[in-house]
């Protein structure tokens, strides 16, 4: 991976190294006060299954050696533990929900958590 | 400010300050009103009702409060519980709050002003009440040639004036809530969450710790978090109207009641002299410190309040027939006495400093940050709760009675605090508890210091969570006080709520982009199910 890859704005204001930055913040925030401090990981107008399992690919490159530090703004890899909620906020999302969350729910993880009870509480 | 067939404010009893006025309260119009028919006030002013352009029983003129000025404006001051004829609390509370405004409005802005204000609002009054054109045509031509200065302090006089009818009217909705009969849907939910809490402790055979409610606060424009700072400030005008009740009603009145209405005239002048509108847009932080605000009403005031009544009710699910008869869960006596039955069941939740979506001013930094700055809130919190126990713990015990577990706690405080455990054996040599009080609250000082390693040691701090919990539980600490302290939040360094992070799934939800040229993901972490 290079550089000006994670440099490169998604929209503006955000890069593909300040949302791996939020990451290991999450992470760095978990060393310091305790997972309950901060633990959710909210994806607004969620639209498809693999919003969620984008989320958890990006916890995953977070907490491993593959994103230098210095392209996270000095936060040093981490692992997070989230819970990751898809919040629906359309039409197309809420009547095609049911599926969404049925294919969430055969999402096998192997590195951060996945936590179908997080939907279920939103 | 609106014209037209919605009048910009109806008749209020005193309303103001001026003497010259209906005995009614206000409708206040704009978005921060609630529909008439949903609230007493409303009923009070209903068009259909039959106004009085002036009171009967004109008070007697007295001297200015505060200088020639505002003569007029505290004539119009209630002096009774039932001045003017008021017959319910909003009427009163709106007519108390309205006059002393108009005193205020006198006294800063000058006897010109406050006439503008109540000519404005009679000629409203009377174009509503009665369709008088007349009136709509003078007030309109007289709010066309004001000067910007004088426009801008009209419409701030009905602005403060409409956010002190608002804050009555909540204060009414929880009156009339308090009334409502158990058995109203409602009061039942309010009432009976503890004892349902309670029931189910009860089969489990413990308290149940999985019974948690959660309340978040959420970032954006619409939202609290975003209240300015004279809504707040109108908030703490709120806490002071029932002091001002209990003084109207009490036997001796005189002079606790100019001493609360003084301190309500003190909070008006404030309003009056905040600005309403913020010159330059919140940051993220600003965000955070606002909403601390919010935490110190619910997390300090209310939550352990929460806690005591659910405290009893496990008492009373616990002991039933033996306890009270089944009566109505009161207390015992026995909360402090032992620890607390039920676990801290609440949980408070934040997207304020890590809502990403639209914002890209919350960055990784300030999420990071946020914690922090709600750990040092709380911890402030416990070591002055501490220091309030230091400074009225002072029971003497020999030592003899001390228990053992609790000599080891003062023996380790001397050890990591050697300088403060000094000074405290010297103040207080036959007051273990003050000693140990004063060590704790030293512990959380550094606590509060350890994330930045600045402002003094940091040795002896709180590390864990089991760690503070210890220290309030050790064992010879009286229960009372501690134990309600002790539950005010179960650990020091926790931030004062869990975090949420937000990001839109056309950030978050693009891992391709991530990826280099030749797909350098090439283990993902988790893969659909086929």
């Amino acid at each position: 991976m290079t550089s000006p890859d994670l440099a490169r704005e998604l929209v503006p204001g955000v890069s593909p190294g300040e949302v791996l930055a939020t990451f290991r913040a999450v992470a760095a925030i978990q060393r310091r006060f305790g997972e309950d401090a901060c633990h959710r990981y909210v994806i607004s107008f969620a639209r498809t299954a693999d919003d969620v399992m984008a989320v958890l690919q990006l916890a995953d490159m977070a907490a491993g050696g593959i994103v230098p530090t210095v392209a996270t703004g000095g936060f040093v890899r981490g692992q997070a533990n989230l819970d990751v909620v898809p919040l629906f906020e359309s039409a197309d999302a809420l009547e095609s929900c049911g599926e969404i969350l049925e294919r969430c729910s055969r999402i096998r993880t192997t590195g951060a958590t996945w936590s179908p009870a997080a939907i279920a509480r939103k | 400010m609106r014209r037209g067939p919605v009048p910009l404010g109806t008749p209020g009893d005193g309303a103001l300050g001026s003497p010259a006025t209906s005995r009614r309260t206000a409708t206040p119009p704009g978005p921060r009103t609630r529909p008439q028919s949903a609230n007493p006030s409303a009923a009070v002013c209903s068009r259909d009702m039959p106004v009085k352009s002036q009171s009967p029983k004109q008070p007697k003129p007295r001297a200015a409060l505060n200088g020639a000025a505002t003569t007029s404006a505290a004539d119009s001051e209630p002096r009774s519980a039932l001045a003017g004829g008021a017959g319910d609390s909003l009427a009163r509370e709106v007519k108390l709050l309205g006059s002393l405004l108009g005193q205020v409005i006198a006294e800063q802005g000058g006897q010109q002003l406050l006439e503008l204000v109540e000519r404005s609002r009679l000629r409203s009054i009377a174009f509503r009440e009665s369709g008088d054109e007349g009136a709509h045509q003078e007030l309109a031509s007289e709010l066309d040639s004001l000067a910007i200065d004088d426009a801008e302090a009209l419409a701030n006089a009905f602005s403060l004036y409409f956010q002190l009818v608002n804050l009555c009217e909540e204060r009414d909705q929880v009156r009339q809530l308090k009334k409502m009969p158990r058995s109203r849907p409602g009061r039942r939910r309010l009432a009976g969450r503890g004892d349902r809490l309670a029931a189910r402790a009860r089969l489990v055979g413990r308290s149940d710790r999985r019974a948690a409610a959660a309340a978040a606060h959420h970032a954006g424009p619409d939202r609290p978090s975003h209240r300015s700072p004279p809504a707040h400030d109108a908030d703490r005008a709120a806490a002071l109207l029932p002091a001002a009740r209990a003084a109207r009603r009490s036997a001796a009145r005189g002079r606790r009641r100019g001493r609360d209405r003084r301190k309500l005239r003190e909070e008006i002048s404030l309003l009056w002299r905040t600005s309403s509108v913020r010159k330059t847009a919140p940051t993220p932080i600003d965000e955070v410190r606002t909403a601390l605000a919010f935490f110190d009403e619910t997390l300090f005031r209310a939550v352990p309040r929460i806690y005591r009544a659910f405290d009893r009710a496990m008492d009373r699910a616990r002991l039933g027939a033996r306890g009270n008869r089944g009566g109505p869960a009161g207390d015992l006596g026995l909360s402090g006495t032992r620890p607390p039955r039920g676990s801290a069941f609440l949980r408070w939740g934040s997207w304020i400093g890590g809502d990403r979506d639209g914002n890209p001013t919350v960055t990784a930094e300030l999420t990071r940050q946020v914690p922090r700055i709600h750990a040092d809130h709380v911890l402030r919190g416990y070591e002055a709760v501490a220091t309030r126990l230091l400074t009225t713990l002072s029971v003497q015990v020999s030592r003899e009675a001390i228990h053992p577990e609790f000599e080891n706690r003062l023996a380790r405080d001397a050890e990591d605090l050697p300088e403060t455990m000094r000074d405290l054996a010297r103040r207080f040599p036959d007051e273990p508890y003050r000693r140990r009080l004063g060590a704790i609250a030293e512990r959380l000082r550094r606590t509060r210091w350890y994330p930045h390693r600045r402002g003094g040691p940091v040795a002896g701090h709180y590390e864990t969570t089991s760690s503070w919990s210890k220290s309030w539980r050790a064992p010879g600490l009286p229960g009372r006080r501690t134990a309600a302290s002790r539950r005010l939040r179960r650990d020091p360094g926790l931030p004062l709520a869990g975090r949420d992070v937000r990001l839109p799934s056309r950030v978050a939800g693009d891992p391709p982009a991530l990826r280099g040229p030749r797909g350098s993901l090439s283990t993902p972490c988790c893969t659909p199910a086929a």
